[in-house]
C-alpha cells in the first residue's frame, strides 16, 4: 500500500466512523434533563462533526495533485511477522482477560504466561517456563496484593488464596 | 521561632522519617506501575495513619503523594508507558533518551527536576499561601475553560507533520472520553443500555492502551525479525546528570515550576495539563526546538519540574482554604481531618506548629524521595538488560493489572485492549499520539467546565471573555495558533523553494518525515 | 513505630490468611461466618470512602476475619450496586450504600432498586446545610428569600451534580420558599470554592466543608435540611423552623448485602457493625470528618430505606427527574 492509498483508506474509514457516531448521538441519546444551552449531546456532536470534516479533508486531499511524489509513492505494508505480533499481543490479552475472570490473578498469570512463553515465543528452558511466570505471579501477589493491599482480580470459579 | 524549632524537632524524629520513607516507597511503587496512581497509594496508606500521631501521619501522606508523583517518570522513561497521567509528557523525550542509552541520566534529571520544581513551589507557598489561594479561587469554570483551550492550542505545536492529522488525533481523544456517563446531566452516552458501560473510558485506562499496547506489538515484531536490541548490563551506564547540565536548565526550571504551581493551585485542573503546558513552553523558548521529541533533556526537565510543582500548588488551596483541588489532595484532607486538623485560614492562627510541620515534612519528603530515586536508578536501569520480548510480556501483565486496579473492574481491562487496538492502527495511519493524549486529558475538563459556565450564565457566551484571566488565556491561545500557522506557511514556502532545486531532495524528506 | 508494626502485622496476617484459605474447603458451614475476608464495596471517593475505611477497620476488630473496602466507583453508584447485586448472597460481598440507591434508580441508570438488597444496618446520616457568603449580609433563610425576591432575580445555587441528592434537597427547599433557582453542578467538594470566589450565591453541601470558613467569618450557614436538629460541624437551625416548613431531607448511609443472604450471616454482620459504630474511636473519627453516626438495626433500617425511597421517588417525579414513571 502506498502512503497515498493509506491516507485514502484512513480518510474513508474515519469518515464512516464519524457518520455512524453522529447518527448514534442523534438516535440513542436521551433528551436533556434540565433546561440548558448545552446538553449531553453538544460535545459528542461537535467532535463527531469535527472528525467528519477533518477526515473528509484527508480523503479529498488524496485526490488533489501532489507535489512530493516520492513521499506519496512510499510503500507501506503490514507483513506476516507484524500480523503475527498483533495476533500474539491481542490473543494474549483476551486469553488473560478471560482467565482472570474465571480463575483469578495467581492462577491466570501462572498458566497464561507459561503457555505464552511455550507456544508463542517458543521457549523451552524449564527454568524460564516455570521461574518467570511463578516469580511474576507470586511476586506481584505478595508485594502488591499483600504488602500494599492492592485488590487483585478474583476468579468467579476458582481462587488460589 | 520556638514553634518552628519544636516543629523541626518533631518532623525530624525517627518516627516521622520512617513514616516518610515508608510512604515514599509505597508512592514510588504505585507511581511507577501504569494504572496504579498516587491517589490509590494515598487511599491505601490512609488507614495506616489513623492510629498514628499527627506528625508521622502527615509525613506518611506527604511522602506517598510526592513519591507517587516521582515514580511516574521511571516507567515513562524505561518502558515508554507513563506511570501516572502527569508523567505522560515525560515519555516524549524520556523514552528516546533511554533508547540512546541515557536512561540513568534521564531518570536522574527527572528526579532532580522534580525535586527542584517541588521545592520551588513550596517556596511560593511559603511566601504567599494566602494571596495565592485567593487568586486560585478566582478561577471559575469560564477561566478554566480558557486555560484548557490554551492547553489545547499546543496541539498545533505538538502534532508533528500534518496539522490535520494532529487535529484528528485530538478529536478522537475527545470522542473516546465522551463514552459513558455524562459528567453534568448523568445521562448515559453510547452505553447501549448496559449498566457496566456507564463506567465509560477512564483516562488512565485509555492512556495505558495508547502507550503500552502498540509498544508491545512492535517489540514482538522486532523480536521475530531477529533484530532485537540486546543491551548488555555493562552498556547501561549509571551516569548522573552533570552540574553543568543542571545549570543550563535554570530558566526551564523556573518557568516550568511557575506553570506547575499556578496550574496546581487552581481547583479542577492538575498535573497532566501543567506538564504539557510546560513542555510546550520549553519547546517554544528553546534555541533548538527541533531536538524536542528526539531525546532532548529540556523535554524531560519541563514536564517533571512542572508536575512536581503541582504538588506544592495543590497544597495552596488545601492549606489556605481547606479546599482540595484534586482526588489526591482530597484524601490528604481526609487524613488531616481524622487527626483533628482542619486546614483553612484559621489553622495559621490556631495551630502554627502544624503549618510549620507541613512545610518541613514537605521538604523532607522531597529529600527522601530524591535520595531513594537516585540510589534506585542503578536497580531500575537493570530492567533494561532483560530481553525486550520478555519484558514486553511483563509490561502487558502489569498493564492489565494496572487497568483493573483503577476501579477494580474487568470492564476497564477490556477497554484498555480496545483502545490499544484502535491506537495501534491510528499510529499506523500516522496520526500522532500526543494530540490523542491531549484530547483524552483536556477533553473532559473542557466539556465539564464550559458546560458548567454556560449553565451559570444561562447560555450567555460572554461569560467566557468577561474576566481578565480568561481573556488573557484566549489571547495566548490565539497567539500560539497564529504563530504556528505563520511558521508552517514559511516552512512550506521554504520547502517549495528547496524542491525547485533538484539536487537537494533529502532535505524535504527530513522535514516532512 | 506504627509503620513497622503495621508492616510486620500485614506480613503475618497475610501468611496466616494464605495458610487458612488453603486448608479450609470452599463450601463450609455458615455457622463459622466469616471464614475469609469480607469485601465492602464502596461507591464514591472522598469523605464517604474515608468513613467506610474507618468502619471496615473497626469491624475487622469485631470479626475473626478482616473486612476490606473495595472501591467500585462509576455511574453515580450504579457500578458498585450492580456488582454487589450480582455477587453470591453469602455475606462476603456487602455494599456501603446510601440514598443514592434510590436516586440512581429513578434516574434510570439502574434496572433494580433497593429491594435487590438485604439491609444489614444503618451507620449514620448526613445532613446538608445551606451556606452563603458572609458579605451577602444574609443571616437567615428569611433575609435571603426576601432579598432575592425583592431583587427579582434567580438565585445561583451550587450542588454536587444534577439529579444528585444535594440537587433534590435544594429543590425541595427552594420550592417550599418559592424562589427561582439556577442549579450549578460541581463535582463533590468544589462548591465552597465557587461560593468564596463569588460566582454563586449559595451552596448546599456538607457542613464540614464550610466549617473553617464559618469560623473565619467568610461564610454564613443559614440552615440544615433535616427536620430534627442534629449536631453538625457548624451550629445552625433547621430550615423547617426557619421558614421552609416540613422540609426533611437527609442522606442515610448503611450496609447491605445481596437479597437472599442467610439471616444468621446478616445477624453476625449487624452485630459487628453495631459494635463498630458505637465504639469511641469511630465516634471520634466521624466527628472529625463531619459525619453523624446513627446505628439502626437491620429491621428498622429496611423500613427507613423503603420509606425514603418512596419520598425520593415522589420528589423526583415532582421535579421531572423521574425516568421510571
Amino acid at each position: 500500500m502506498t502512503s497515498l492509498a493509506r491516507d485514502r483508506l484512513v480518510g474513508a474509514v474515519l469518515l464512516v466512523v464519524a457518520i455512524v457516531w453522529i447518527a448514534l448521538v442523534l438516535r440513542t441519546f436521551p433528551p436533556a434533563m434540565v433546561d440548558s444551552p448545552t446538553s449531553s449531546r453538544t460535545f459528542p456532536l461537535a467532535s463527531g462533526i469535527g472528525l467528519a470534516v477533518l477526515s473528509a479533508i484527508v480523503l479529498f486531499g488524496t485526490f488533489l495533485p501532489k507535489k512530493d511524489g516520492a513521499e506519496a509513492g512510499k510503500v507501506i505494508t503490514v507483513d506476516a511477522l507484524e500480523w503475527r505480533s498483533i495476533a500474539a499481543t491481542f490473543g494474549f490479552m483476551i486469553t488473560y482477560f478471560v482467565a482472570l475472570k474465571y480463575v483469578g490473578f495467581v492462577l491466570a498469570t501462572l498458566v497464561v504466561l507459561a503457555a505464552f512463553l511455550f507456544f508463542v515465543l517458543g521457549k523451552r528452558s524449564p527454568w524460564l517456563l516455570i521461574g518467570y511466570p511463578a516469580g511474576f505471579a507470586f511476586g506481584v501477589w505478595f508485594i502488591l496484593g499483600k504488602l500494599m493491599a492492592v485488590y487483585l482480580p478474583r476468579g468467579e470459579l476458582i481462587n488460589l488464596f | 521561632m520556638d514553634i518552628f524549632l519544636h516543629a523541626l524537632a518533631e518532623s525530624l524524629s525517627w518516627q516521622s522519617v520512617a513514616a516518610t520513607f515508608f510512604g515514599a516507597i509505597v508512592g514510588l511503587v504505585f507511581g511507577a506501575i501504569p494504572g496504579l496512581t498516587y491517589s490509590m497509594a494515598l487511599a491505601m496508606v490512609l488507614p495506616i495513619t489513623f492510629t498514628m500521631s499527627n506528625t508521622p501521619a502527615i509525613a506518611m501522606l506527604l511522602g506517598t503523594y510526592i513519591g507517587g508523583m516521582t515514580g511516574g517518570a521511571v516507567s515513562a522513561i524505561l518502558i515508554g508507558v507513563p506511570g501516572t497521567p502527569s508523567a505522560a509528557a515525560t515519555v516524549l523525550d524520556g523514552e528516546k533518551m533511554a533508547r540512546q542509552g541515557k536512561a540513568s541520566i534521564a531518570i536522574g534529571i527527572a528526579t532532580i527536576s522534580g525535586c527542584i520544581g517541588g521545592v520551588l513551589s513550596l517556596m511560593v507557598m511559603l511566601v504567599s499561601v494566602d494571596a495565592l489561594a485567593r487568586v486560585a479561587i478566582s478561577f471559575g469554570p469560564a477561566e478554566i475553560t480558557a486555560l484548557v483551550v490554551f492547553g489545547l492550542s499546543t496541539i498545533c505545536g505538538l502534532s508533528g507533520g500534518s496539522l490535520v492529522k494532529g487535529l484528528i488525533g485530538g478529536v478522537i481523544g475527545l470522542m473516546l472520553m465522551n463514552i459513558g456517563q455524562d459528567p453534568i446531566d448523568a445521562v448515559p452516552r453510547f452505553t447501549f443500555g448496559f449498566t457496566t458501560m456507564l463506567q465509560g473510558v477512564d483516562l488512565l485506562v485509555a492512556m495505558i492502551g495508547l502507550f503500552a499496547v502498540p509498544h508491545v506489538v512492535s517489540v514482538l515484531a522486532t523480536y521475530w525479525r531477529g533484530k532485537e536490541l540486546h543491551i548488555q548490563t555493562g552498556d547501561v551506564r549509571t551516569e548522573m546528570p552533570s552540574f553543568r547540565l543542571l545549570i543550563s536548565q535554570k530558566w526551564n526550571f523556573l518557568r516550568s515550576a511557575a506553570i506547575g504551581t499556578i496550574v496546581g493551585a487552581i481547583p479542577g485542573t492538575g498535573g497532566p495539563i501543567a506538564a504539557f503546558l510546560a513542555y510546550d513552553q520549553a519547546k517554544r523558548w528553546s534555541k533548538t526546538p527541533e531536538t524536542f521529541g528526539k531525546g532532548e533533556v529540556a523535554g524531560v526537565v519541563a514536564p517533571e519540574a512542572s508536575n512536581h510543582a503541582v504538588t506544592g500548588g495543590a497544597m495552596i488551596p488545601l492549606i489556605g482554604l481547606g479546599i482540595p483541588g484534586d482526588p489526591a489532595t482530597a484524601i490528604i484532607l481526609g487524613g488531616l481531618l481524622i487527626h483533628g486538623i482542619q486546614p483553612g485560614p484559621l489553622l495559621f492562627m490556631e495551630k502554627p506548629d502544624v503549618i510549620s510541620s507541613i512545610y518541613i515534612l514537605f521538604v523532607l519528603a522531597y529529600a527522601i524521595t530524591t535520595l531513594i530515586q537516585l540510589f534506585g536508578v542503578r536497580v531500575f536501569v537493570k530492567a533494561l538488560s532483560i530481553p525486550p520480548h520478555l519484558m514486553a510480556i511483563g509490561i502487558l501483565v502489569m498493564c492489565v493489572i494496572g487497568s483493573f486496579a483503577i476501579r477494580n473492574s474487568l470492564f476497564d481491562v477490556g477497554v484498555m485492549c480496545i483502545v490499544g487496538f484502535i491506537a495501534y492502527w491510528l499510529i499506523k495511519a500516522q496520526i500522532p499520539v500526543t494530540p490523542i493524549l491531549l484530547g483524552l486529558v483536556l477533553g473532559p475538563t473542557l466539556e465539564r467546565e464550559s458546560r458548567t459556565a454556560l449553565i451559570m450564565s444561562e447560555g450567555d457566551m460572554s461569560i467566557f471573555v468577561t474576566s481578565g484571566p480568561a481573556l488573557a488565556f484566549w489571547v495566548l491561545a490565539v497567539v500560539i495558533v497564529a504563530g504556528q500557522f505563520i511558521a508552517s506557511m514559511r516552512e512550506r514556502k521554504a520547502a517549495r523553494t528547496a524542491l525547485a532545486k533538484p539536487n537537494e531532495p533529502a532535505a524535504i524528506q527530513e522535514t516532512t518525515a | 513505630m506504627t509503620t513497622k508494626r503495621d508492616f510486620t502485622e500485614r506480613v503475618g496476617l497475610s501468611a496466616a490468611a494464605a495458610l487458612g484459605l488453603m486448608l479450609v474447603p470452599m463450601e463450609a458451614a455458615r455457622a463459622d461466618f466469616p471464614e475469609k475476608q469480607v469485601e465492602m464495596v464502596t461507591l464514591f471517593g472522598g469523605p464517604a470512602q474515608t468513613i467506610s475505611q474507618v468502619l471496615a477497620d473497626m469491624m475487622s476488630k469485631n470479626l475473626p476475619k478482616p473486612v476490606i473496602t473495595v472501591s467500585r466507583p462509576g455511574g453515580g453508584g450504579a457500578i458498585g450496586y450492580t456488582y454487589t447485586q450480582a455477587a453470591a448472597p453469602d455475606g462476603y460481598t456487602i455494599v456501603f450504600n446510601s440514598s443514592s440507591i434510590s436516586t440512581v434508580y429513578y434516574q434510570g441508570n439502574l434496572p433494580f432498586d433497593y429491594k435487590a438488597f438485604a439491609p444489614i444496618a444503618q451507620i449514620g446520616v448526613e445532613v446538608p446545610v445551606l451556606a452563603v457568603r458572609a458579605d451577602s449580609g444574609w443571616k437567615d433563610l428569611k433575609s435571603m428569600v426576601d432579598a432575592t425576591k425583592a431583587a427579582n432575580k434567580k438565585l445561583r445555587v451550587g450542588i454536587s451534580g444534577l439529579g444528585s441528592f444535594t440537587h433534590l434537597a435544594s429543590a425541595a427547599l427552594f420550592n417550599r420558599v418559592g424562589l427561582q433557582v439556577i442549579y450549578i453542578p460541581y463535582g463533590e467538594g468544589r462548591a465552597p470554592a465557587e461560593l468564596l470566589g463569588g460566582r454563586i450565591d449559595a451552596a448546599l453541601q456538607w457542613s464540614s466543608q464550610f466549617a473553617p470558613h464559618v469560623k473565619a467569618g467568610t461564610i454564613n450557614v443559614l440552615c440544615m435540611t433535616s427536620k430534627a436538629k442534629v449536631e453538625l460541624a457548624v451550629e445552625t437551625v433547621t430550615c423547617d423552623s426557619a421558614g421552609a416548613a416540613g422540609l426533611d431531607q437527609t442522606i442515610w448511609r448503611g450496609l447491605a448485602a445481596p437479597a437472599g443472604t442467610p439471616p444468621e450471616v446478616i445477624a453476625k454482620l449487624e452485630e459487628a457493625t453495631k459494635k463498630a459504630v458505637e465504639s469511641p474511636e469511630f465516634v471520634k473519627a466521624a466527628q472529625n470528618l463531619g459525619f453523624n453516626p446513627l446505628f439502626k438495626s437491620a429491621k428498622e433500617f429496611g423500613a427507613a430505606v423503603a420509606a425514603e425511597d418512596k419520598e425520593i421517588g415522589e420528589l423526583m417525579t415532582e421535579l421531572g427527574l423521574n425516568k421510571k414513571k
